[in-house]
């Protein structure tokens, strides 16, 4: 297994550093820290770490969440071992030796507090190479288009878990789509359906996270 | 029954049936190495840090038409599957319980730290142990009302079973949530979080529905985890 195979093996496994016990079977083994330093350090280009390493290992978890062989807990695992990673790859972000696919604001909608989802759907999108603003929980009309006007080029993820606050949704993509008519919008939570989506003139509806990313993709192909 | 009612409730009553393992997708108790130790430390925290806190008041006589609870000069409307459980309440109590600000505080500094696991775990934990709290004053609650043979329905909440979130509103016009400390934001959220709200009917008339979770369409609900635990 070469390096970036390495990377995105312990990505997909949630595999930090050297010393974290998780997963049990690969204790004692270099994680993504310290093998993402150990590339950079072989002069492997930082935008090749990201590609080949990072999102491969990403969409790896992404698909196994899909397919309920892993959990939220292992997800997190992995997007930990993401961040570790990526944290030695910031240089070159700010650099512009790595280019981001593009902006991905997300937010759960207005009267809905939830947010594991939504956070799932973040580290999943940035760990498949874009840049995301999380506006947080209960997201007004307003806070999406404030956002929206302050990065431009982007794409808008909204969640929500309630179907009381499917309406708020709703009036959040129409406002937006009537002062924005380009904008791309994607939408999910757990009462969410393509019906819906086209009821409402969202662009996009994933059951998962991955479901996103690979749409999220699809428009920078 | 008195109409108003505060609980403090200890932790050392619920926190032992804290359950979130299969929410978490596991087993029923069969959280994997190292998780399972991060649930125990999170469990430990958050036997220190909650303060679980109720407040009910009950009001006589609630005229039910139309699918609509019309009491104390206020109208909810309750949609179908709430309408056809409580329709038949002769009293209804209004309820609001908190595990206090600490919990939400605590979820949202290990977020920031970036320990999503350990906050997403906490957030669990904390999402059954309002639910378990409020289970004990609800028992309790029946214990009270036994002696005059009244029966209690399942709790209700605004923002699930479609009834509109909006009527939280309505229901902080009845409940104010002073000793809970509990306030409601424009969008009708509760601060702090980990709190819950709702109604529970109560007559001669009613009953109580142990598993209900067919008419609702979360997939996360711990309810419905337990209901799976019941089957399996």
């Amino acid at each position: 297994m070469n390096l970036l195979e390495q990377i995105a093996n312990c990505i997909e496994f949630g595999k930090i550093n050297l010393n974290s016990p998780y997963p049990p079977n690969m204790k004692g083994q270099e994680g993504a820290d310290e093998l993402t330093l150990k590339a950079l350090d072989e002069g492997i280009p930082a935008n090749d770490i990201l590609k080949n390493g990072l999102v491969i290992g990403m969409e790896k978890v992404g698909v196994k969440f899909r397919e309920n062989k892993v959990f939220v807990p292992q997800v997190l695992m992995s997007a930990k071992a993401m961040n570790a990673a990526t944290l030695h790859l910031k240089p070159y972000f700010n650099d512009g030796s790595i280019q981001r696919k593009g902006k991905f604001i997300l937010g759960t909608v207005a009267g809905d507090l939830h947010d594991i989802g939504k956070n799932i759907v973040g580290m999943m999108i940035e760990g498949n190479g874009w840049e995301v603003i999380d506006l947080g929980t209960d997201v007004k009309t307003e806070q999406f288009e404030k956002a929206i006007q302050e990065y431009g080029d982007c794409v808008i993820g909204m969640s929500s878990l309630l179907t009381t606050t499917m309406p708020n949704m709703e009036a959040s993509v129409k406002a937006i789509k009537a002062r924005y008519p380009e904008q791309k919008i994607i939408i999910g939570g757990a009462p969410i359906t393509e019906d819906f989506k086209n009821n409402i003139g969202a662009d996009f509806y994933s059951e998962d996270p991955q479901g996103a990313a690979e749409y999220l993709n699809s428009l920078v192909a | 029954m008195k109409p108003y009612q505060t609980f403090e409730i200890p932790t050392q009553r619920f926190i032992d049936q804290v359950n979130i393992s299969t929410i978490m997708g596991f087993e029923d108790g069969a959280i994997p190495e190292p998780m399972d130790a991060v649930h125990d430390d999170m469990l430990k925290q958050a036997t220190q840090l909650m303060r679980a806190k109720t407040e009910v008041k009950l009001i006589h006589g609630g005229e039910f038409t139309d699918r609509q609870l019309m009491i104390d000069g206020v109208t909810f409307q309750l949609e179908q599957t709430i309408f056809q459980m409580v329709k038949k309440a002769s009293d209804v109590a209004f309820f609001i319980c908190t595990l206090g600000p600490q919990i939400p505080a605590k979820i949202k500094a290990l977020s920031e730290q970036g320990l999503h696991l350990e906050a997403y775990i906490l957030d669990l934990i904390a999402s059954d142990a309002v639910d378990l709290a409020m289970d004990l004053v609800q028992n309790q609650l029946k214990d009270q009302l036994a002696a005059e043979e009244l029966n209690l329905t399942n709790r209700y909440s605004p923002g699930y079973c479609d009834w509109n979130v909006q009527d939280q509103k309505k229901l902080f016009r009845i409940l104010p949530g002073h000793f809970t400390k509990v306030s409601l934001t424009e969008s009708c959220v509760m601060h702090p979080m980990k709190t819950i709200s709702g109604i529970i009917g109560i007559g001669k008339d009613v009953k109580f529905n142990p598993y209900n979770c067919e008419v609702c369409r979360r997939k996360d609900c711990v309810y419905s985890s337990r209901k799976m635990y019941s089957a399996a």
